[in-house]
């Protein structure tokens, strides 16, 4: 039944999506991001709907009339930099049919950052983008809040099988990632109902992390509040209501749940953190020897390169997005992972900047804040997972192109408007 | 319930394609292939051979 009824969506839009290409970035942003094919559990997981729908995008998008590509900007040249350096990489990696299969689903989330950043024109689509962004993952963290007060928090919230997100730790980081993006369209309701359902949502959300029993998502969510806090102006509410929140669910959950919070300050003693550091050293290893290649894409995580370096261990996967991304592209690879990072913290910071008190441009500020606090999930949450080239973390970076040119766009038209004015009134009366 | 939920995200979606298309001003839509950029001989070309009328 979900099949039939995701087939038949997907080509029903496809009409749509020649005329409005964008509409075809929103749909495929939907099954990157969600993949409700995944979910349907049937014949739809053999049918190519994300190629489908990414041929129509392109179609629609050369044959545009204002076809155009992204905003010029360094993060642009530093993510086609770093998807030429893991293109180059891949032909030296051991294996090289191994990390090509896992180049192929980079490449194409990349390139549809690319896509959204040359098409979200204005606020209407960075909007809508948003609201797909937020719903495919609201699908599984609402579900997976409600689920966990049902079971009394006894089990493990999980994603859907073979995507970035079906391991408990990634969901819950993906959640995080995607709550300030929820809090920024809470923000810009103006209806009441969509503005309480989409706080109803992020509660659940958070329950949902909770549940997920991940403790780098945990420690991301720490941050993710702390930031919070340096950012508001009401702390005390925000602390109120931060306690609020947090005393009856940590309550709620059973014991299983408080052991392994409190696992957290005794890392030293438990058997997966020194999986991690286990992988961690195999991935600094790799870069060495390789450098400055790495070992391809999931590379070091094979059993023969893990084994060559820690003979008799279990082999892990790097469990860091920073030692993911060193094993498997080298320190080059890092290097300009870190700068990508680094560029998108500093782009949304000027953003802040640019638009702070320009009453046009409120949703820019609030959507860059947004950005930034997401960023700083997915880099304290990350250092302890292996979701290094995921979606979300590609889109929102992808995302700060378009909202930088609009702002600046909108800043010269208003200072345009300014200088007409002060001649206007500098010039002489007639007599 | 499951897929209830599951029909209702797929809704959600698709509500928010529609608000998008029925809320956007930008020009960058397809008229079908014919709206593409090229030249004037390419254009009557292509006309010709499917037989569409001349743009007014």
């Amino acid at each position: 039944m979900r099949d039939i009824a995701l087939v038949i969506v997907i080509f029903g839009c496809v009409p749509v999506i020649l005329r409005y290409p964008f509409a075809g970035v929103l749909v495929w942003t939907w099954i990157s991001i969600g993949v409700p094919h995944q979910e349907a559990w049937g014949f739809s997981r053999s049918i190519p709907l994300n190629l489908i729908v990414a041929a129509a995008t392109i179609g629609g998008w050369y044959f545009s009339k204002d076809r155009r590509l992204p905003p010029m900007h360094f993060i642009y040249w530093t993510f086609l930099l770093f998807l030429v350096w893991v293109t180059f990489d891949s032909f030296f990696a051991p294996d090289p049919a191994w990390s090509w299969q896992y180049w192929d689903r980079c490449w194409k989330t990349i390139f549809l950052g690319f896509f959204a950043a040359a098409m979200a024109t204005n606020k209407v689509r960075v909007h809508a983008l948003v609201w797909v962004m937020v719903i495919s993952l609201f699908y599984y963290s609402v579900k997976g809040g409600v689920f966990t007060l049902q079971s009394g928090g006894q089990f493990h919230v999980l994603g859907p099988p073979n995507s970035y997100i079906g391991d408990n730790n990634c969901l819950a980081l993906a959640i995080l990632m995607m709550l300030p993006f929820a809090n920024y369209l809470r923000l810009q309701s103006r209806q009441r109902w969509l503005a309480i359902g989409t706080l109803a949502a992020m509660i659940l959300s958070v329950v949902s992390i909770v549940g997920s029993y991940s403790r780098g998502a945990y420690l991301g969510l720490a941050a993710v509040v702390l930031v919070g806090l340096f950012r508001t102006k009401r702390w005390f509410l925000y602390i109120a209501l931060v306690v609020a929140l947090a005393v009856p669910v940590y309550n709620f959950m059973p014991e299983s749940f408080h052991e392994r919070v409190n696992s957290i300050s005794d890392a030293k003693n438990d058997a997966s953190f020194q999986g991690r550091l286990d992988a961690w050293e195999v991935a600094y290893k790799v870069a060495i020897d390789r450098f400055p290649m790495g070992a391809g894409f999931y590379g070091p995580q094979r059993h023969a390169i893990f084994h060559h370096y820690l003979p008799g261990v279990d082999a892990h996967a790097a469990h860091s997005i920073y030692f993911q991304v060193l094993g498997e592209h080298g320190f080059v690879g890092l290097a300009i992972y870190l700068a990508l990072i680094a560029a998108a913290f500093l782009t949304a910071a000027r953003l802040r900047k640019l638009t702070r008190g320009v009453p046009e441009l409120e949703w820019n500020y609030q959507l860059a804040s947004m950005i930034q606090v997401s960023l700083v999930a997915f880099c304290v949450g990350g250092a302890a997972l292996s979701l290094a080239y995921y979606d979300v973390f590609i889109m929102e970076v992808t995302l700060l192109l378009p909202l930088m040119k609009i702002a600046r766009d909108t800043v010269a038209v208003n200072e345009k408007a300014k200088e007409a004015r002060h001649v206007a009134t500098a010039a002489p009366v007639p007599a | 319930m499951n897929s209830i939920w599951y029909g209702l995200a797929m809704m959600a979606i698709l509500s928010v394609v529609h608000w998008f298309v029925s809320n956007d001003t930008s020009v960058d839509k397809t008229h079908g292939i014919f709206a593409m950029k090229r030249s004037a001989g390419a254009t009557r070309k292509i006309r010709k051979k499917f037989s569409l009328r001349p743009e007014p």
